[in-house]
C-alpha cells in the first residue's frame, strides 16, 4: 500500500449515480459508496468487475442492510448507531491493534483517545437520521491499517463558517480544521470554559505525523492530505455533502504518549510545562 | 472524611464528548457540596475523549484553582496516556487564558 490521494479521484458520476473506478478497493471507497447509496438512494457501483468481486468476497455491505454494488446484500462496513451511547466501535478497532500486537500499550492509549474524539465528533455533526458509516481494513501483509468514516453532516465549511470569515476565500477549510484550537475561537464568551476546543483533529494530525501514517480529510470541495512526504491541498473532481476522514495507521511506528502530549504543549513557546495531574 | 467514587458511576454513558463531560462535572460539583474531600477513581480507563476530560475534570481545576483542587479532589488509577492528555489540556487552557 502506498500513500496517495489518487484514491480519492477514483470516482465519477454517471447518470446521477456513483461509479468507483478503482482497481484496489479500500475502506474510503466503501464508506463513500455506502454513504451515497444509504443517504440518497442513488446507485453506487464499481466499474471494474474485479473490484466488485473483491467487495462481494469481503462482505462489505452486509451490516448496512442495503442493496449495493451488485444488488445483493453483503458488506463488512459498519453502519454506526444513531447515538454514540457506548464506545464499542472504538473498542472493536482497538482490538485489531491489541490482538495483533501491532503497537505498544502507550501508542494504543493515544490512538484510543484520538479515535474516541473523532467518532464522537462525527456523531455530534452528523444528521441524526443518517448516522456516519465506518469501514476498517487490516491488510495482514501491509504495514498499515485504514480507518474511514463518512457522514452527511453539516460539513467542515459550515461548522467553521464564523472562523473562516477571517481567512481568504481560497482557504482550505479542512486544513484549517486541523490547526490547534481552531474551533475554540467559535466561543465568543470566554477563552476558557468553552464549548469547543479544537483538540480532535489537531491531535489526530499530530498523531499521524508522529506515527508516519496518513490523514485525508475532505468536505464539500476542500480536501487536506497529510502523509509522510508532507501536507497538501487536493482539488477533487466532485463535492462531498458532509465529511469524510481517512486515517492510515502505521502498524510499526509507536508514539510515546508522554513525549507526544508534552511536545504538543511545548509548541506554545515561553510556557513551562506543569505536570499537575 | 474521604469519599470515593468511580468515574463510571459519575457518568451515565460513555466517557466521550462535552455534553456528557459537563453532566459529570455537575455531579462532581454536587459531591463537593456534600463532602469536603472526594476521591475519583479513574479506573485506568483509556477510552476517554479529550473533550470529556476537558469538560469534566480540567474545568474543575480552572474553577477551583490548582491548590484548592488538590485539597478537595484526589484522582487515582489514572491511565498514563490520560494523565499526559489532561496535563496538555490544562496547559493549553491556561496558556489561552493568559493571552
Amino acid at each position: 500500500m502506498t500513500f496517495s490521494s489518487e484514491d480519492l479521484n477514483e470516482f465519477k458520476i454517471k447518470d446521477n449515480d456513483l461509479v468507483c473506478t478503482t482497481n484496489f478497493v479500500k475502506p474510503v471507497h466503501v464508506v463513500m459508496m455506502s454513504a451515497i447509496h444509504s443517504y440518497s438512494g442513488r446507485s453506487a457501483t464499481f466499474s471494474k468487475s474485479r473490484s466488485a468481486e473483491y467487495a462481494y468476497n469481503m462482505f462489505y455491505h452486509k451490516p448496512l442492510d442495503i442493496d449495493t454494488i451488485d444488488g445483493l446484500n453483503h458488506s463488512k462496513a459498519i453502519k454506526l448507531r444513531n447515538q454514540f451511547d457506548d464506545d464499542s466501535q472504538v473498542i472493536k478497532i482497538m482490538n485489531i491493534f491489541e490482538q495483533n500486537n501491532y503497537l505498544d500499550a502507550e501508542t494504543n492509549d493515544v490512538l484510543q483517545i484520538i479515535l474516541a474524539e473523532i467518532f464522537q465528533n462525527f456523531y455530534a455533526h452528523a444528521d441524526y437520521e443518517q448516522p456516519p458509516i465506518c469501514c476498517v481494513q487490516d491488510w495482514k501483509t501491509s504495514d498499515f491499517i485504514e480507518i474511514a468514516i463518512a457522514d452527511k453532516g453539516i460539513g467542515i465549511n459550515q461548522s467553521l463558517k464564523e472562523v473562516l470569515k477571517d481567512y481568504p476565500e481560497s482557504t482550505n477549510a479542512c486544513r484549517i480544521a486541523c490547526d490547534n484550537g481552531i474551533s475554540c475561537s467559535l466561543n465568543k464568551e470566554s477563552k476558557i470554559g468553552t464549548k469547543h476546543s479544537g483538540y480532535g483533529l489537531y491531535f489526530t494530525k499530530r498523531f499521524i505525523e508522529e506515527n508516519e501514517g496518513g490523514l485525508y480529510l475532505f468536505s464539500k470541495d476542500s480536501c487536506y492530505v497529510n502523509i509522510p512526504t508532507g501536507e497538501s491541498d487536493v482539488i477533487l473532481p466532485y463535492q462531498w455533502v458532509g465529511t469524510v476522514i481517512r486515517l492510515v495507521i502505521n502498524k510499526n511506528k509507536c508514539v510515546h504518549s508522554e513525549t507526544f502530549f508534552k511536545a504538543i504543549s511545548r509548541e506554545q513557546e515561553g510556557d513551562s510545562y506543569d505536570e499537575f495531574f | 472524611m474521604m469519599n470515593s467514587f468511580k468515574l463510571s458511576e459519575l457518568s451515565e454513558s460513555t466517557l466521550v464528548g462535552r455534553d456528557i463531560g459537563k453532566i459529570t462535572r455537575e455531579k462532581i460539583q454536587i459531591l463537593l457540596k456534600e463532602h469536603s474531600e472526594i476521591t475519583i477513581d479513574m479506573e485506568n480507563k483509556s477510552s476517554i475523549s479529550p473533550s470529556f476530560l476537558d469538560e469534566a475534570i480540567v474545568m474543575l481545576v480552572i474553577e477551583y484553582g490548582k491548590e484548592n483542587f488538590n485539597k478537595r479532589i484526589k484522582l487515582i488509577n489514572i491511565n498514563n496516556g490520560i494523565k499526559n492528555l489532561m496535563n496538555t489540556i490544562l496547559h493549553d487552557k491556561l496558556h489561552r487564558s493568559s493571552m
